[in-house]
This record gives structure tokens, sequence and C-alpha cells, in this order.
């Protein structure tokens, strides 16, 4: 089976500093997967080995990597709109998105027109919830001044329009800087799931064989000369 | 009567005629790696550096079905061995240390 960097391949000498290296930390709190983050860029794939486990318990557990992402990911959230909110209950009520670099865009419902541009929710020809989450998803993708996208719409009952939405967010730029909050208390019938899981370098998992608890150490290395690997 | 000058400062570094090699004292080798095993038990990671005894061999399975326990079967100044309690399909990364 093949290995990497392939059997024979000519090499040029490396030294410490063609490596990338660092030493990670991933916790388990009586569960049976962990997540751990990079704190350094890897331009090429990384080799992550388990250095040691420090178990608070007795439990014998078995470890292994699940997942390696190594690169940012951007921050997803959400807006939901609960069902039987009508045109008139969002009438002026306001929230605002934070981006990644802290601008900031207030949007305000509108009913008694259809503009979405400037930060305007139009609700005027919207009849049901997924013409009100429609109009927001337009209003958040025509603003420019945020780096922020309005992506897939979800249904709590599947083709009924009067059902609850909820209308996925996501940063346009990686990093957890996006991680932002995201505040829809203002917003009648309106609830939010702050920004999550954005992240600088990537980030892994590890799952065990069983839930336990304690902390298992890692150590990173990858190469900058990614033809080597 | 006029002869040929140059002034020193305007160079930031004078080089010999001859330019050497570098030479490095290696301190402590190390590589690292990943083995595939497919649908597989028992790998073989071959160093690309020369060793003088057997070197320190740390690594973990990793993979959506690695949940195997795999140890180190042998280790030669030439390659380590790693086998796994069972047949899998994945990763094994692997860092290796010179033993100094």
């Amino acid at each position: 089976m093949p290995q990497f960097p392939k059997q024979g391949a000519s090499k040029k000498q490396t030294i410490i500093s063609d490596y990338v290296i660092e030493f990670l930390s991933s916790s388990f709190s009586n569960s049976e997967s962990s997540t751990f983050y990079f704190d350094k860029k890897h331009s090429s794939y990384p080799t992550v080995v388990l250095s040691s486990v420090q178990n608070s318990g007795s439990e014998h557990v078995n470890l292994f990597i699940k997942e390696l992402a190594p690169f940012g990911t951007w921050a997803t959230g959400s807006l939901t709109i609960a069902a039987g909110t009508s045109n008139a209950d969002l009438n002026g009520d306001t929230f605002t998105l934070l981006d990644k670099d802290s601008s900031s865009q207030v949007f305000t419902f509108n009913d008694s027109d259809d503009v979405v541009t400037n930060g305007s929710i139009g609700l005027l020809s919207d009849t049901n919830i997924f013409g009100i989450v429609s109009s927001i998803k337009s209003a958040i993708n025509n603003v420019t001044t945020i780096d922020i996208s309005a992506d897939t719409i979800t249904q709590s009952i599947s083709l009924d329009p009067t059902s609850t939405h909820t209308l996925e967010l996501i940063q346009d730029i990686t990093g957890s800087d996006g991680n932002t909050t995201i505040d829809a208390s203002g917003v009648t019938g309106g609830s939010s799931q702050n920004f999550n899981y954005g992240t600088n370098y990537g980030s892994g998992s590890i799952e065990s064989s069983d839930a336990f608890t304690g902390t298992v150490y890692l150590r990173v290395i990858s190469q900058k000369n990614q033809y080597l690997l | 009567m006029p002869y040929i000058r140059r002034n020193l400062n305007q160079f930031r570094k004078v080089y010999p005629g001859i330019r050497k090699e570098p030479v490095y004292e290696n301190i402590q080798r190390v590589e690292i790696g990943r083995i595939v095993f497919s649908n597989s038990n028992s790998e073989s990671f071959k160093f690309s550096n020369s060793y003088d005894s057997p070197p320190i061999v740390t690594f973990s399975a990793v993979g959506a079905n690695a949940n195997v326990n795999l140890y180190c079967e042998s280790v030669t100044t030439k390659r380590a061995t790693i086998v796994s309690s069972a047949n899998f399909t994945g990763e094994a990364h692997i860092h290796v240390m010179e033993n100094v």
C-alpha cells in the first residue's frame, strides 16, 4: 500500500525550519468525541499523532483521529421566523448582523413596500413565512457593507410555506473572528443561533471507543515544502 | 600615477571568490509520513533517512472508520511495520525521531 512520501523518492535534506510543528490538546468531558483547532497554518496536509492521554478516571478507551480539515472555515449561524408570524407583527422590527471585520448592518422590516436594499426588508407582497424569509435572504445578500451571505432556507414542515423557517447565514471570510453574535430579540417571532465554527487554520476531531473524561495531547507536523509529502 | 580603487562600503557583503558548500551537523533526524491502509491490517513505512539504530516511531490511526488498535510490530533502521487489530480503511500518521 502507498506511503507518503513515496519509498525511494529523491529528497533533499530537510532541517527543522522546513517543518511546521505545533502541540495541541483536546478535552473530553464524559464524551466520545472532541474537537481540536490548529493554531498554525499548514500549507501541506499535516500528520497528527496522539502524544499522550491524561485520563481522570480508570476508563480504558481506544482513540483515533476521525477527521482532519487543515484549512480555515467559515462561521455559520441562522435566523428563524416562527410559524404564525405576520407581516404586521414584524413591521418596524430590527436585527443587526456583524461580520468578521466588525462591520455591522441593521436590517429593518417594512410591510408597506417590497424594497430589499440598504438594510430594508420589504414584506408587502409576502403572504407566508417562506415569503418573509425569502425577503430577509434577498435583503442580506443585497447588502455590500458586510461580508455575510444568506444561504439555505429550511422548513420545519416539508413543503409547508406557513411553517417555521430557518435561514442559514454564512460569513464570507474564514476565521474565528467571524464567530459573532446575532441578536434577534427585537424580531417578533424571531430567534437566532450565533455564528459558530469559524476557524483560522482548520480543525480536526478525535473519536473515542467509549465516553470518558480527560485530555488528549497531540503533536502536529507538516512540511512547508508540500511536494515532499 | 593613477590606480584602480573601489569603495568597500558600497558592498553589503563580500563573498570569497570560491564559495563552499555549507557543512551541517545533524543533531537529530526527524521525518514524518503517512501510510494507507486499504482494508488491511499490516503495512510498512520505509524511512527516508538513514539511522544508526532503530528510531522512535509514534503513530495514530486516522479515518472515519479507524476505530482500531494500532501497534508497531517491528522497527528496524530501515522501516517500521504497523499492525492493526482488525482490517480497516484509513491512514496511519507517523512521526519518526532519531534515538539520540
